[in-house]
């Protein structure tokens, strides 16, 4: 199985987009025509082959393009990467699952050989061939957490257990809808999720912290986010706000099908094994309302969504100026509609 | 981005100090003289040996309940000389200690993460907004600190956008959270009001 990795940009000129095949594994997020908060939490568990559950990390056509933005958000913004003192053995315990997996699921492109400390990891599709030695920071170029995160999809964040909380210590993070790294780090796990609406009210966030608190290596879970981007860009930070705010703005009844997206996170924990951290993988699949309107049950189902969603979380997602426009034109997607 | 609308659960609560039986010694900071919170952390005795740094004069009327032969008080004229000194009292602490700050938020929190440094628990410190509440703001876009902001938009010394101030709130940082109100349509820029008297 070789993938077709695409050349394509998330900023400028924006010239991402998404193949038939991308679309139709697309990790569409509503299993009914309406949405609340829920703690839909099931576990990590390879299914269906094709889909994007099938692997622990999946891989797939956007890989080397997502590799590369992650790169230059890095290399021009301080503070994308973070990881406080008492994080190492965390940063060790992710690199070593992120190589494992990767070379595990997709043995044509990743490779792992170990000799005791002595590591030898090859990436083909990036081009690096890395000898190091397992627990020794000088020998990889960034810090261990950094290095394999730049070699990933999506944001990695990792948490630490202690006081019965579990706390936002370290992270990559350069994908994100709309919240800071720098500003989060060292937060709670209640602290962190502050400024979400309404789901602390109905015990979401209470319950999902038991139940991570809990959670056992070997046994990872998942659940799915989501949100909606204008132009498929991934670095929608606080940080940039000023550069992305204003596309929310140029949302026409023309260009809405092309311009709005579907921003949908595979959300990952992994509970770490020497450190007894949990590793939170937050990856990003992104896909315009032209993509999802092929699929005539999610064009319909999306119209309903985003209708009848409520104010308070439609504020919150950042929502408000486009989605009427959004709606309206799904409209024609619903001929059943009310 | 929003705020306001609803409670943000990161913005902290201050309930009033009170004496932590549990503590073997007690280190009171008063970075502001409020002479009705002081009278009320003493009307109970202090259950230990007390010391006090505080900022301002040792003499003022608002230390009067402390007026006691075993109680230390150490008076420093600003911010920075109280806040070495909280640090070099605590470098030399040992366990049982249980910190006390009494003022302005952005020093509280500057208390707190001397605490915090020495290896204190959350519980083992105690946080009471005094005399103003003022915040502390980090910019989220040039990372710049500015402190008690009043306002509900501010202007950021450091990069010069136009910031409202959230409730969200760092306390690593110290600080809560501005961002530009006008990043989705420049210039628009609502009424500035004194909403942190």
């Amino acid at each position: 199985m070789s993938i077709p990795f695409r050349q394509e940009t998330f900023r400028d000129d924006f010239t991402y987009r998404n193949s038939a095949e991308a679309v139709r594994r697309f990790p569409f997020p509503f299993p009914q025509d309406a949405y609340m908060y829920s703690v839909n939490i099931e576990p990590h568990v390879s299914v269906d082959p094709g889909s994007v559950y099938e692997h622990t990390f999946d891989i797939d056509e956007h890989y080397i393009a997502e590799c590369e933005d992650r790169a230059i958000t890095l290399g021009k913004t301080k503070n994308r990467f973070l990881a406080l003192p008492h994080m190492m053995d965390a940063q060790w315990d992710t690199l070593e699952l992120l190589m494992t997996s990767m070379a595990r699921d997709y043995p044509d492109l990743f490779a792992l050989s170990r000799d005791g400390a002595k590591w030898h990891w090859m990436n083909k599709p990036l081009n690096i061939d890395q000898h190091f030695v397992f627990g020794d920071t000088r020998t990889l170029p960034y810090a261990p957490l950094e290095y394999i995160s730049r070699q990933g999809q999506g944001d990695f964040i990792l948490l630490d257990q202690r006081e019965g909380n579990l706390w936002v210590d370290a992270g990559v993070v350069t994908t994100q809808a709309d919240w800071s790294l720098a500003f989060d780090v060292g937060m709670s796990f209640n602290e962190w999720h502050g400024p979400v609406p309404m789901a602390a009210e109905i015990g979401v966030f209470d319950r999902a912290l038991k139940f991570l608190l809990m959670l056992q290596h070997g046994a990872p879970v998942r659940r799915l986010n989501w949100t909606m981007t204008i132009n498929p860009r991934l670095d929608t930070s606080p940080e940039h706000y000023d550069q992305w705010g204003p596309d929310r703005a140029s949302v026409t009844p023309e260009n809405v099908g092309a311009k709005v997206h579907l921003r949908v996170e595979v959300q990952t924990l992994f509970r770490l094994p020497r450190s007894n951290g949990v590793l939170f993988g937050v990856r990003c699949y992104l896909a315009s309302l032209n993509d999802l309107v092929t699929n005539p049950a999610w064009g319909q189902r999306l119209h309903r969504v985003l209708r009848d969603l409520p104010q308070p979380l439609a504020e919150y997602k950042g929502l408000v100026r486009y989605r009427q426009t959004a709606v309206d034109w799904l409209k024609q997607f619903d001929q059943s509609h009310s | 981005m929003s705020a306001y609308t609803y409670r943000v659960r990161s913005q902290p609560n201050y309930p009033s100090l009170k004496w932590d039986v549990s503590g073997a010694r007690h280190l009171l900071v008063i970075l502001d003289l409020d002479t009705n919170s002081i009278a009320e952390l003493c009307r109970s005795p202090c259950p230990g040996p007390l010391e006090i740094l505080v900022r301002g004069e040792a003499t003022h009327p608002a230390l009067i309940p402390f007026n006691k032969a075993n109680i230390l008080i150490h008076s420093f004229a600003s911010m920075d000389t109280l806040i070495v000194a909280l640090e070099n009292a605590l470098d030399q602490t040992t366990m049982g200690l249980r910190l006390y700050a009494l003022g302005h938020e952005d020093g509280l929190w500057k208390c707190n993460k001397a605490g915090q440094k020495v290896g204190m628990s959350r519980d083992e410190i105690q946080l009471a907004q005094a005399s103003t509440t003022g915040r502390p703001v980090y910019c989220v876009h040039c990372g710049h600190h500015m402190n008690l902001i009043h306002t509900n938009i501010t202007v950021c010394t450091g990069c010069k956008r136009h910031l409202l101030v959230r409730d969200h709130f760092s306390r690593l940082l110290g600080a809560y959270m501005g961002f530009q109100i006008d990043a989705e349509s420049p210039g628009l820029i609502p009424a500035v009001e004194e909403v942190f008297p």
